[in-house]
C-alpha cells in the first residue's frame, strides 16, 4: 500500500515537472532575450537607451541604432489592419453564426479554417505577386511597398482569428436573448446588433486583441511587402515601413557582437508590447469568467 | 475499441514511415555523400573540351567535412564546384551555408568554419596574420532598371547621387519625369558593401532613407522587374530578361569589360581560411576552384575566371 | 408615424443584411484569390519529378565495363555497349532515356568503388575527358563501340537531374516526427497534471500564466531564442534537432490546451467508478482519462503538424535553408530546409515565384488535407458522448 502511495507521489511529481516545462521556457526565453539584448545599454561603451528608443534612423555600419520609426511602423499596421480586419471579422462572424443557412456555413467555415492555416510566407508571396502591383497603380508614390501593403496582407491575416473566435463567443449567447428581443417585436438585425453582439462583447474583445498579438507579431509576409527603409517615420499609408519583427529578421543571420545585441534589444521591444497585449486577453478572460 | 485500433494502427504506420525515412535515408547518404547544396544546378556550360587537362579527376584519398560559410552571392558558382569536387573526392563533405560575406569572414576568424567566402574585400579591421585570402573569382556588379526604363547609362558618381539622395528624378538623368525608386540589400551583403565602396557612397552622405531595403537577390530582380522606376543592383551571375543591365560610364556590363578593368564596379571573390586550421580536404577544395575544371563553373554562371 | 419608422427600419436592416453579406463575401474571396492566385502560378510546375526528386543536381563519376557485344541494334540513339537508350537533351547533352535490363550501367561504381546505380533521366556530361555537349549520337556510339572493342572500363561523369523537393518533404516530416516526439509527452502530460492533479493555487496559475504567455510569443521571437541557445550555445548548429526543440517549445501551449479541454469534456462519472471499483489514480488516468481523451489529443497532434508545416521565422535561424535529406541530428549535416523555409529561400535568393508557388501549392493540400482529417476525427469521436 505505502509503495503504491510512494509511486503515486513520484508519477505526481512528473506530471507537475512536464507542467513546469512550459514554465521554465517562458522564464529562459525572456532571460535569455532580456540578458542579450539590453546588455548594449550598460557598460563600457553603453549605447544611450534614449537614442535607442527615441531614434529614426537604423544604420549599424555607422553605429546607429534607433527603433522608434519601427515602433511606429509596427503599430501604425497592427492599428490598421485591426480597424479594417475587426468590422470585417464580426460581421463575417455574425453571418456564419445567426444570418447563414446551414449548407453556406459549410462552405464558409471550411474556407475559413483553410485561410488560418495558409503559412506567412505564401500570404506574403501573394502580397508580392497580387497587392503590391495594384497599390503601385492607385498610390502617389512610386512603389508598392508600403503600409497600405502591410496592412492588406495582415487584415487577411488576422481575420481567421477574429471570425472563429467571435463566432464562438455570438454562439455563446444564451438563446433567450435573442428570443426575448424578438418577442419585443424587434427584427432580426436590430435583435442582433441590439442584444445578441453587445452580449458577446467581452468574447469579441479578446479576439480583437489576439488579432493584435498576430499582427504585430508577423514577420515574414510583412518582409516582402514593406519596404523595410532604413529611416524615417512614416507619415501616410503610401509610405515605406520596417516593424520591428522585419529589422529582427532581416538582419539576424549577418548580425554579430554590438548589431546582433541591438537585434535582440529590438526583440526585447517587441516582447514587451506582446507581454502588454497577452496580458490584456487574460484580463479580459478572467473578467468574462467572473461575470459567468 | 475501435480507436484503439485506429491509434495503433497510426503508431504502427509513423514507425514503419520513420524506419522507411532512415534506412532510406541512410541508403541517399551513402550514395550522394551530404548533398549540401543549394540551388538547382544547371548542366555546366563548359566549353572545355581539352583532353588533357584534367587533373583532379583521379580518385583521392581525402576523407573529412570542409565547413564553408559566407557570401550568398558565390552560391551558384560554389553549389557547382562542391557537387563535382564531392564526386571526385566521394569522402569529403562540403557543407555550404549562404549567410553572408560578414558573417563568413568573422566566422573564419572565430575558427567556425574550414572556409570563409566573401564577396568583398576584407576590411582593414577584419585583417590577420593568420588569416589568409585567396581571390577564386572576380565578379561584376550590375546597375539593373527595369526593361522599361529609357535612361541606359549611368555614371558612377551619379549612382552615388541616387543613393545618397541627391538626385531622386529620371529626368535628371534624360530619363522620363518619374521619381526614382532605390533598391538596396539588407544590411551586411556583402554585394551591397562593395556597392557602397566601389561608389564611394559613404562620402556622399550615406544610404538615403527613401531606399527600399529587400533582402538577397531574388528580391532585388523582382522588385526592380515590377517597378517601371526601380533602380537596383545585383551580381552578374543574376541577371536575366526581366531586368535590364545599364552600362557604366559608357561600358557595358558584361565579364571581358570587367576582366580588362574597364566596367567600374567589380570586385573579387574571394576564400578566406586560418592558416592554422587549413586541413588536407580543404586545400584540395581550393585547388580544385582554381583548377580549369573549377573555373569552368565561374564562367558558366557569369562570373570571371582568374588568369 | 408608425409607417415610417417601419420604413427605416426596414432600411437599416437591409443595410445590416447587405453588410453581412458582404462582409462574408470579401473573407471568402480573399480565400478565393489567395489559392487562385498560388495554383495558377504554381500549378503548371508540379509533375512526377518535382515532387520525387532531389533539389539539388548530383555529379558523380562512375567506371563502367564495357559489354562487346553483338547487337544488331543500328540505331543511333542506342548504345549497344552501354545497353542504354539515350537522347540529347535541351541543353546539348546526352540523356539516358531507357536501360536495358542487362545494362552494365545498372552496376557501374563510383570512384570508391562503391555501386552506383544509373537510372533514366540521368544525364553522361563527359565521356573520358570529351564533354558530350553537342557532340552528335554517332560519335559518341562510335566512341563507345572502339572502346567496347578493346575491353576498356570506361569513366563517365553522370549527372542526376534535380529540380524536385523530396528532401525538404522528407527533413518535414523529420522535423514533424521529432518536434512531436518531445513535444507530445510533455503536452499530454502537462494537461494531465492541469485538469487531474493540480488543486487551485499558486502553482496552477503561475503555469496557466505561462502557457498563456507562451501562446503568445511571435515565432520570430522563438527562432532568436533557438539560434541563442540551441544553435549558438549549446553548439548544435543549424540543424533539425535545434529546429525541432525550438518548435517543441512553441507548440507546448496547442498541444497543452486541446488536451485539456478534451480531458475536461470526459465526465466525472468515468473516474469516480473507476476510482469507487478500487483502481488508483495513476490507473485511472492511463486506463479511463486518457483513452477517452485520445480524439482530443490527435486533435492536438494534427494542429501541431500544421502549425510545423507553416512555421517559417523559427526554423530559418534553428534549421538553416539546406535543400538536402539530414543524415544526423546534429552538427553539419543535420541542416535542413523544410518546405515553407525553402518557399522563402527560394523568393528571397532567386526571385523564383513560379517554383515559390508550387511549393506552396504542395503546403496548401497538406494543411487542407491535416484540416478535413482533424475534422473527421472529431465527428467520428465526439457524437457518441
Amino acid at each position: 500500500m505505502k509503495t503504491t502511495k510512494i509511486r503515486e507521489k513520484i508519477i505526481e511529481t512528473l506530471f507537475l515537472i512536464c507542467a513546469l516545462i512550459s514554465v521554465i521556457s517562458v522564464v529562459a526565453i525572456i532571460a535569455f532575450v532580456f540578458s542579450k539584448g539590453l546588455k548594449p545599454f550598460f557598460g563600457e561603451n553603453a549605447y544611450s537607451f534614449t537614442d535607442f528608443i527615441t531614434g529614426v534612423h537604423w544604420n549599424p555600419e555607422n553605429n546607429q541604432y534607433g527603433v522608434f520609426y519601427m515602433i511606429a511602423g509596427s503599430v501604425f499596421a497592427t492599428a490598421g489592419a485591426i480597424l479594417v480586419g475587426v468590422p470585417i471579422g464580426l460581421l463575417t462572424a455574425v453571418f456564419i453564426a445567426e444570418v447563414a443557412p446551414k449548407s453556406i456555413v459549410n462552405i464558409i467555415k471550411p474556407a475559413i479554417e483553410l485561410l488560418a492555416g495558409i503559412p506567412s510566407v505564401i500570404y506574403g508571396a501573394f502580397g508580392m505577386g497580387i497587392i503590391l502591383p495594384i497599390i503601385q497603380k492607385i498610390s502617389p508614390q512610386p512603389q508598392g511597398q508600403s503600409l497600405l501593403a502591410v496592412i492588406c496582407v495582415l487584415t487577411i491575416m488576422i481575420l481567421p482569428t477574429i471570425i472563429t473566435l467571435s463566432e464562438s463567443a455570438l454562439r455563446a449567447v444564451p438563446n433567450s436573448y435573442s428570443e426575448a428581443s424578438l418577442g419585443l417585436g424587434a427584427s432580426k438585425m436590430q435583435t442582433i446588433f441590439c442584444s445578441v453582439v453587445p452580449a458577446a462583447k467581452s468574447g469579441i474583445l479578446s479576439a480583437t486583441v489576439l488579432g493584435i498579438g498576430r499582427a504585430i507579431g508577423e514577420t515574414m509576409a510583412v518582409m516582402m511587402i514593406a519596404g523595410n527603409a532604413i529611416g524615417g517615420i512614416p507619415t501616410s499609408i503610401w509610405d515605406k515601413v520596417r516593424p520591428l519583427t522585419v529589422n529582427i529578421s532581416m538582419e539576424m543571420g549577418y548580425a554579430s557582437g554590438r548589431h546582433q545585441e541591438m537585434l535582440f534589444a529590438t526583440g526585447v521591444v517587441l516582447f514587451v508590447f506582446i507581454m502588454f497585449v497577452n496580458i490584456t486577453v487574460m484580463r479580459i478572460t478572467r473578467k468574462a469568467g467572473e461575470k459567468n | 475499441m475501435r480507436l484503439k485500433r485506429l491509434v495503433a494502427l497510426c503508431m504502427v504506420g509513423a514507425m514503419a514511415l520513420s524506419f522507411a525515412g532512415c534506412s532510406k535515408n541512410e541508403k541517399n547518404n551513402a550514395k550522394t555523400n551530404g548533398n549540401t547544396t543549394e540551388t538547382t544546378n544547371k548542366t555546366e556550360d563548359s566549353t572545355s573540351t581539352d583532353t588533357t587537362a584534367q587533373p583532379a579527376e583521379d580518385s583521392s584519398n581525402l576523407s573529412g567535412t570542409v565547413v564553408i560559410t559566407g557570401s550568398t552571392s558565390v552560391d551558384k558558382i560554389l553549389n557547382d564546384m562542391i557537387d563535382e569536387f564531392q564526386a571526385i573526392n566521394p569522402d569529403v563533405t562540403i557543407n555550404y551555408t549562404g549567410t553572408g560575406s560578414s558573417a563568413g569572414i568573422a566566422d573564419t576568424i572565430a575558427g567556425s568554419n574550414d572556409l570563409g567566402a566573401s564577396s568583398r574585400e576584407l576590411k582593414d579591421e577584419e585583417k590577420a596574420d593568420n588569416v589568409k585570402e585567396v581571390v577564386f573569382a572576380h565578379d561584376g556588379i550590375a546597375v539593373i532598371t527595369n526593361p522599361a526604363n529609357t535612361v541606359t547609362d549611368i555614371s558612377v558618381e551619379n549612382l552615388a547621387k541616387i543613393y545618397s539622395g541627391e538626385i531622386t528624378n529620371w529626368n535628371q538623368l534624360g530619363g522620363n519625369d518619374a521619381p526614382i525608386v532605390i533598391v538596396s540589400r539588407e544590411g551586411a551583403s556583402g554585394t551591397r558593401s562593395a556597392f557602397e565602396e566601389l561608389i564611394k557612397l559613404e562620402d556622399a552622405g550615406g544610404l538615403t532613407e527613401d531606399a527600399m531595403v529587400v533582402e538577397g537577390n531574388g528580391n532585388v530582380q523582382t522588385s526592380v522587374a515590377g517597378n517601371e522606376n526601380a533602380i537596383g543592383y545585383v551580381s552578374f551571375s543574376f541577371i536575366d530578361d526581366t531586368v535590364k543591365a545599364l552600362t557604366v560610364e559608357s561600358v557595358e556590363a558584361t565579364a571581358e569589360n570587367a576582366k580588362a578593368g574597364s566596367y567600374p564596379l567589380s570586385r573579387p571573390f574571394l576564400f578566406v581560411y586560418d592558416e592554422n586550421n587549413y586541413t588536407a580536404q580543404t586545400k584540395a577544395f581550393v585547388e580544385f576552384a582554381l583548377s580549369e575544371d573549377g573555373q569552368s563553373y565561374v564562367e558558366a554562371h557569369g562570373g570571371i575566371k582568374i588568369d | 408615424m408608425k409607417i415610417e419608422n417601419n420604413q427605416s427600419r426596414i432600411i437599416k436592416d437591409t443595410i445590416g443584411k447587405i453588410l453581412l453579406y458582404l462582409a462574408s463575401a470579401l473573407s471568402v474571396m480573399t480565400l478565393v484569390v489567395i489559392i487562385g492566385f498560388v495554383f495558377v502560378k504554381g500549378l503548371p510546375g508540379i509533375n512526377i519529378d518535382f515532387l520525387t526528386r532531389q533539389w539539388q543536381a548530383k555529379t558523380t563519376f562512375i567506371n563502367v565495363e564495357l559489354k562487346n557485344t553483338e547487337d544488331t541494334n543500328l540505331s543511333d540513339s542506342y548504345i549497344a555497349s552501354l545497353g542504354a537508350h539515350v537522347e540529347q537533351n535541351e541543353d546539348g547533352y546526352i540523356a539516358v532515356t531507357k536501360l536495358e535490363k542487362d545494362s552494365v550501367l545498372k552496376d557501374s561504381k563510383n570512384l570508391k568503388g562503391a555501386a552506383y546505380e544509373v537510372k533514366v533521366d540521368d544525364v553522361i556530361t563527359k565521356v573520358l575527358a570529351t564533354d558530350t555537349k553537342n557532340i552528335t549520337l554517332e560519335e559518341l556510339n562510335k566512341q563507345f563501340n572502339d572502346a567496347a572493342m578493346n575491353g576498356e572500363t570506361l569513366k563517365l561523369k553522370v549527372t542526376r537531374p534535380g529540380g524536385g523537393i523530396k528532401p525538404m518533404v522528407v527533413s518535414t516530416l523529420y522535423i514533424i516526427l521529432l518536434s512531436l516526439a518531445i513535444a507530445a509527452p510533455i503536452g499530454i502530460l502537462s494537461a494531465l497534471f492541469l485538469t487531474e492533479y493540480a488543486k487551485r493555487g499558486k502553482i496552477l496559475v503561475v503555469i496557466q500564466f505561462a502557457i498563456q504567455m507562451l501562446a503568445g510569443i511571435p515565432s520570430i521571437i522563438y527562432g532568436l531564442f533557438g539560434m541563442l541557445v540551441f544553435v549558438q550555445m549549446l553548439k548544435m548548429q543549424y540543424s533539425i534537432l535545434a529546429g525541432a526543440l525550438t518548435l517543441s517549445i512553441l507548440l507546448l501551449p496547442t498541444i497543452i490546451s486541446t488536451t485539456s479541454e478534451a480531458l475536461k469534456a470526459i465526465p466525472k462519472g468515468y473516474r469516480e467508478s473507476s476510482l469507487g471499483l478500487g483502481a488508483t489514480k495513476l490507473q485511472t488516468n492511463f486506463k479511463i482519462v486518457l483513452p477517452n481523451a485520445l480524439p482530443g489529443i490527435l486533435v492536438a497532434i494534427i494542429l501541431s503538424i500544421g502549425r510545423i508545416v507553416g512555421e517559417s521565422a523559427a526554423l530559418i535561424w534553428t534549421a538553416g535553408t539546406i535543400a538536402q535529406i539530414p543524415s544526423s541530428l546534429t552538427g553539419n549535416t543535420a541542416s535542413a530546409a523544410t518546405l515553407t523555409t525553402k518557399l522563402y529561400q527560394l523568393l528571397k535568393e532567386e526571385g523564383d515565384v513560379a517554383s515559390a508557388c508550387s511549393i506552396a501549392v504542395v503546403i496548401i493540400v497538406l494543411i487542407w488535407v491535416l484540416n478535413l482529417l482533424s475534422k473527421w476525427i472529431t465527428r467520428r469521436f465526439t457524437v457518441k458522448n
